[in-house]
């Protein structure tokens, strides 16, 4: 009975990620609106006409970032899309995909920094997943969409030490997922 | 348009990467390269990026080295393991990704190995039938070389695991954290 319950939990959250059920969050922490805080980062968001979206709450039982010292290490974030690479999606359109990923990390990074992301040094280390057929090898050209986006809005230093691999399977159906890690001030 | 010549590009720079490219590493002449001289193994400059990324960070003592192709004199090792590669090819693959890793973090320590204090972290990707079973054994390949070279602080906190695809179809990826003095 209270392992029913957990997986109906589990289940509502899976679906209140894809966007089809926003009530089923009520038992989770809301994370708070990023506040914006005006600052050289924001600026050049706002140049590139992104937006960023409220913080996903966690789809299961992991918290969206954790801080280290100068560290802060994001929890793998994917867009709702559902697919495979290769045979559902071009590299093109996975890499629109990936892009929006990084938009969903900076979403947490935000959080993680009180809204102030000019604290950011540097991205260190990001993990692309990409959802692919056995035969697909471009998974690093789909990645592209996260780190070009970051290095769009940090310059140089938003390009990390970086792994993009393929994967026959991921949570929900998702087409990519993106684990980041960065240094802080 | 445009895009498609980006596309073009990355494809390029892609082609570049299984070439030696960027300035050598110096030669340090300390111990970790007497090392290396006796085991026959000659590191060859850190390789471009084959996409948008850096070969390494560093934040204070650690260094993060990027997910690193495998290549020998043909070019990039291409394969699959349990379809068109034995585990002992495959070992060999993972220690051409060690020899690379080595590359990385010979320009990140501005050519002096003897800095290395231990392997913190290694994460192996094994393009991997459903099947096959032994990707903790091709990642020896790189733990081994580390070893050989460290002695026991050369093995990480490791994890080997397989992957139905990886970037321009090679055997294996390695990706590695080190501690640095």
């Amino acid at each position: 009975m209270f392992r029913r319950a957990f997986l109906t939990s589990v289940v509502a959250s899976i679906l209140a990620a894809c966007g089809k059920s926003e009530q089923a969050s009520e038992e989770k922490m809301p994370s708070k609106p990023a506040a914006s805080n005006g600052g050289r980062i924001d600026a050049k968001l706002a140049k590139l006409g992104i937006e960023l979206p409220e913080a996903r709450t966690p789809i299961a039982a992991y918290t969206p970032y954790r801080k280290v010292g100068n560290m802060v290490y994001i929890a793998g974030q994917g867009p709702s899309n559902q697919g495979v690479v290769g045979k559902d999606y071009t590299t093109e359109q996975a890499y629109q995909l990936a892009r929006e990923a990084g938009i969903l990390v900076l979403s947490q990074l935000k959080v993680a920094l009180d809204g102030d992301l000019d604290r950011v040094v540097q991205c260190v280390q990001l993990q692309g997943l990409v959802r692919a057929t056995s035969d697909y090898t471009e998974q690093h050209l789909v990645i592209n969409g996260t780190s070009e986006l970051f290095r769009d809005i940090f310059g140089d230093s938003g390009l990390a030490a970086r792994a993009a691999v393929g994967t026959n399977s991921l949570p929900v159906g998702f087409v990519c997922e993106v684990i980041a890690t960065f240094e802080i001030a | 348009m445009k895009r498609r010549s980006f596309f073009a590009a990355a494809g390029l720079s892609a082609l570049a990467a299984t070439m030696l490219s960027g300035k050598a590493s110096a030669q340090s002449g300390g111990k970790i390269d007497a090392k290396l001289a006796e085991l026959g193994i000659e590191v060859a400059p850190a390789s471009a990026p084959v996409a948008a990324y850096v070969g390494w960070r560093k934040v204070g003592n650690l260094v993060y080295i990027a997910g690193q192709v495998p290549h020998n004199e043909n070019g990039n090792i291409i394969g699959k393991l349990g379809a068109n590669m034995t585990t002992e090819q495959g070992y060999e693959a993972a220690r051409a990704c060690g020899i690379s890793i080595l590359g990385q973090l010979k320009a990140a320590l501005n050519g002096d190995l003897d800095r290395v204090k231990q392997c913190i972290q290694i994460q192996g990707l094994v393009n991997s039938t459903d099947d096959y079973t032994e990707q903790h054994l091709v990642i020896n390949g790189t733990s081994e070389l580390f070893r050989d070279i460290w002695g026991e602080a050369g093995l990480a906190a490791r994890a080997a695991v397989g992957t139905n695809s990886l970037p321009l179809g090679i055997a294996c990826e390695v990706l590695a954290v080190f501690e640095v003095a």
